[in-house]
């Protein structure tokens, strides 16, 4: 692409989905856009997807980073770098710097794209409690825009990302949609274990507090192409776009969708319009300039030829207006790093995550594991309720593949029976007895937002290209434990419903488990737990309606300085049990809308 | 149609070759409990002994082809030849390590390193490293037929194929 010249309307610093939508929406309007993006740019034509697809096949840890290789000037954290913290601190195996006393498991992606390379593609809607918390359960804090407001933009947030849903299936809390609409694709059919577990909750009920849950499974949102309507045209992958119109059930969506049948920022950044829209990467923006007046004068950025030198130039971009979208870690650390937005000490603070716990047992007949995207049902019946006084909300996914990150089948399962001398017939038997059994359900919790969980910069700890990494400090408040000790509750009774006998039952956790953790019970028991990232980065620089306790406003602009916008799942007063990218696309896109108004 | 000639298949001698390849196949097929045809169709055969070849060497892979070749010229029965294998060769020091990677090798498409004392002994090539050998070996390992599905990233099965009815493998 063009290099950078003259002043642009808006720089934007950041090529992941939220860079890429308020980059469309501004180009579509002839604004004169720069993105700045600090990793390589991945995947513009199919042959490179490919080679990535290659990547991960032959990865030995298929985890989420896995197909994109290392890239030391931009670094990201690569999840067998996440040890747990044992007292010791920091632990600096990986590129973020752990603090402790817990270990933010979660990882992204700086390369094109961002994470949504590697997300697997949920979008259910927040509920409208998520945006009351403090005034309706008296924890948390209050968003400074509700449900209703944000409503319209939902709708063109899903229209953007091509979301595959019935909205029947979404009317969960209040969630409503305005008459005649619809989401663009039906709904991803659900799995046949999906069914199994459907049946298995049939007339469950759990107790909390006195007061009686019913457990219904629903089908998930999910930004992955399925049968269009009303004449919309599912996007296909960049570069050859027949190709990944329909999900066609390739089963690994994270990391890696061989033909982008999901959404991802690419899709979106490949059709900007170039008259308008300026591409760099191999850009870290390092330092936003700051005149006497409080505007940001200028991106400071450095432009490496060469992932494999540290070498780089550093340059100066300038626009009118300027939009960190750099995620809620790499964009806490640059508005730090910039002494900028920084006037309520909430910068890097409230840093939140769904922390992600895990239950699996084996069903007494097959059910079809490792087969279809990650997820195609929820639970979703304990996304509100009163219990919320008393700890997290959590939305439960029904795991399509096996018990995966809980024991890494199926290479765990053959390493080990072959370690125990079975071979031939006996091993092929084995495998096929066990792994289409296996069912694991995830619960995807709430945290609240707290001070003392944040990202800092230390001078101590620098990127090759001089750079800071990120220092995290983390913990998982009761609030949270206890809501996965009811988690336990609901997983134990939806097992028992299901007919698998205790011993069938496999939950368990050591001090080796991600995340170990305890929690002590009200009645004195110490329960163990464990928790992995669900790479939901949230909070670090907050929305609110006052100067004094956030960073940015319900546009997401800076209190501090009139032309910057702040934006992503960072923003995020408080994060309720849905995945982020949904909710801050909507807002990315309301954020732009403002934009619009200001350049007009 | 001609394809570039790179492949570690080709580069395998054939004349010399041809009695450890098909010793090799045969004792592929007792260490996997998938037949020949099977394996054949994968296409890995050539690829793995060329592997076995270059990681382990000609000595030891040689050793386990002709202990193999003794327990194939007891019996021709299945069962029988496996429990031979579980016998005979899995608790040997030089061979018992080879044969355990040869069914990680089919079902994963992963080599895994050999022992410290394995490699005290007969030498660490370079190749010894735990690792998937390729991007192919991924995709053809057995596992993934022997739990009735597809592997993850590839031969993917089409839209809805997740709501049938799961299918079960028989050995």
């Amino acid at each position: 692409m063009t290099a950078p010249q003259g002043t642009y309307d808006a720089i934007i610093v950041g090529a992941g989905p939220i860079g890429a939508e308020m980059a469309r929406v501004l180009t579509a309007r002839k604004k004169r856009v720069l993105i700045l993006e600090a990793g390589r740019a991945s995947g513009l034509s199919y042959d490179d997807w490919l080679s990535y697809v290659d990547t991960y096949r032959s990865a030995l840890v298929k985890e989420p980073n896995s197909p994109y290789p290392p890239n030391p000037n931009a670094p990201s954290t690569y999840a067998q770098d996440i040890a747990n913290v044992h007292g010791r601190v920091p632990v600096i195996s990986g590129y973020q710097v752990e603090r402790g006393p817990l270990s933010f498991a979660s990882t992204y992606l700086r390369s094109l794209g961002g994470t949504s390379l590697h997300w697997l593609g949920t979008c259910p809607r927040f509920v409208p409690n998520d945006f009351r918390l403090l005034s309706t359960y008296g924890v948390g804090r209050d968003w400074p825009i509700g449900y209703d407001e944000l409503q319209p933009w939902y709708c063109e947030a899903e229209l953007a990302l091509g979301v595959a849903a019935n909205k029947e299936d979404q009317t969960h809390f209040g969630i409503w949609f305005p008459d005649g609409y619809d989401y663009p694709m039906e709904r991803i059919p659900p799995s046949w274990s999906d069914g199994v577990y459907a049946k298995g909750a049939e007339g469950l009920t759990v107790e909390f507090g006195g007061v009686s849950y019913p457990v219904a499974v629903s089908s998930l949102a999910q930004a992955r192409n399925s049968i269009p309507r009303k004449g919309y045209r599912p996007i296909g992958a960049v570069g050859v776009e027949h190709v990944g119109e329909r999900c066609e059930g390739n089963a690994a969506c994270i990391p890696i969708c061989p033909v982008q049948a999901k959404y991802s920022a690419n899709k979106t950044i490949a059709r900007l319009d170039p008259r308008y829209a300026t591409l760099v990467t191999q850009a870290v923006a390092s330092r936003l300039l700051i005149g006497e007046n409080g505007r940001i004068t200028g991106v400071e950025y450095k432009r490496y030829a060469d992932e494999g030198s540290n070498q780089y130039q550093t340059l100066t971009a300038q626009g009118t207006l300027v939009v960190v979208a750099a995620h809620a870690v790499e964009g806490a650390k640059l508005l730090l790093a910039s002494g900028a937005a920084n006037s309520s000490d909430q910068v890097g603070r409230n840093l939140m995550d769904h922390p992600f716990f895990l239950t699996w047992a084996l069903n007494p007949v097959p059910v079809g594991a490792f087969r279809g995207p990650g997820q195609t049902s929820e639970i979703a019946s304990f996304r509100d309720g009163p219990f919320r006084s008393d700890f997290a909300a959590f939305r439960v996914d029904l795991g399509n593949w096996g018990w995966d990150i809980a024991t890494f089948p199926p290479n765990s399962n053959v390493q080990e029976l072959v370690a125990g001398g079975v071979i031939g017939r006996s091993l092929r038997r084995q495998l096929a007895d066990e792994i289409p059994r296996q069912l694991r359900v995830g619960y995807v919790l709430e945290q609240l937002p707290e001070a003392r969980n944040r990202v800092t910069i230390d001078r101590e700890f620098m990127d090759p290209i001089g750079c800071h990494r990120p220092v995290i400090h983390y913990d998982v408040s009761d609030y949270t434990r206890a809501g996965m000790v009811a988690a336990m509750k609901l997983s134990d009774a939806l097992f028992r419903n299901m007919g698998i006998p205790p011993k069938d039952i496999r939950t368990h956790f050591t001090p080796s488990s991600p995340g170990y953790m305890t929690y002590r019970t009200e009645d004195g028991r110490t329960v163990p737990l464990s928790f992995y990232g669900s790479g939901h980065h949230m909070g670090t620089h907050r929305m609110g309606v006052s100067r004094t306790d956030s960073v940015v406003d319900r546009y997401q602009r800076s209190w501090d300085h009139e032309n910057l916008y702040v934006v992503g799942c960072g923003s995020f007063p408080t994060v309720g049990s849905a995945n982020p990218t949904l909710t801050a696309v909507a807002l990315a896109l309301m954020a732009a809308d403002d934009m619009l108004r200001r350049l007009a | 149609m001609t394809a570039p000639d790179t492949t570690a298949a080709r580069r395998v001698p054939r004349a010399p070759h041809a009695e450890a390849r098909r010793r090799f196949l045969e004792l592929s097929v007792t260490v996997t409990g998938y037949d020949a045809a099977t394996l054949e169709g994968t296409g890995m055969v050539d690829p793995y002994l060329a592997t076995f070849l270059q990681v382990a060497g000609d000595g030891p892979t040689g050793q386990l082809l002709e202990r193999w070749a003794a327990i194939a010229a007891k019996t021709a029965d299945p069962a029988e030849r496996e429990r031979f294998v579980e016998a005979q060769l899995l608790p040997d020091p030089t061979v018992g390590p080879l044969t355990s990677n040869l069914a990680v090798l089919w079902y994963l498409g992963q080599w895994n390193q050999l022992p410290p004392d394995w490699r005290q002994a007969h030498g660490a090539r370079a190749g010894d490293q735990t690792r998937i050998v390729s991007p192919e070996a991924y995709v053809q390992g057995l596992v993934w037929p022997a739990i009735g599905t597809h592997p993850q990233g590839a031969k993917q099965p089409g839209f809805g194929s997740w709501a049938l009815p799961p299918r079960r493998d028989e050995p």
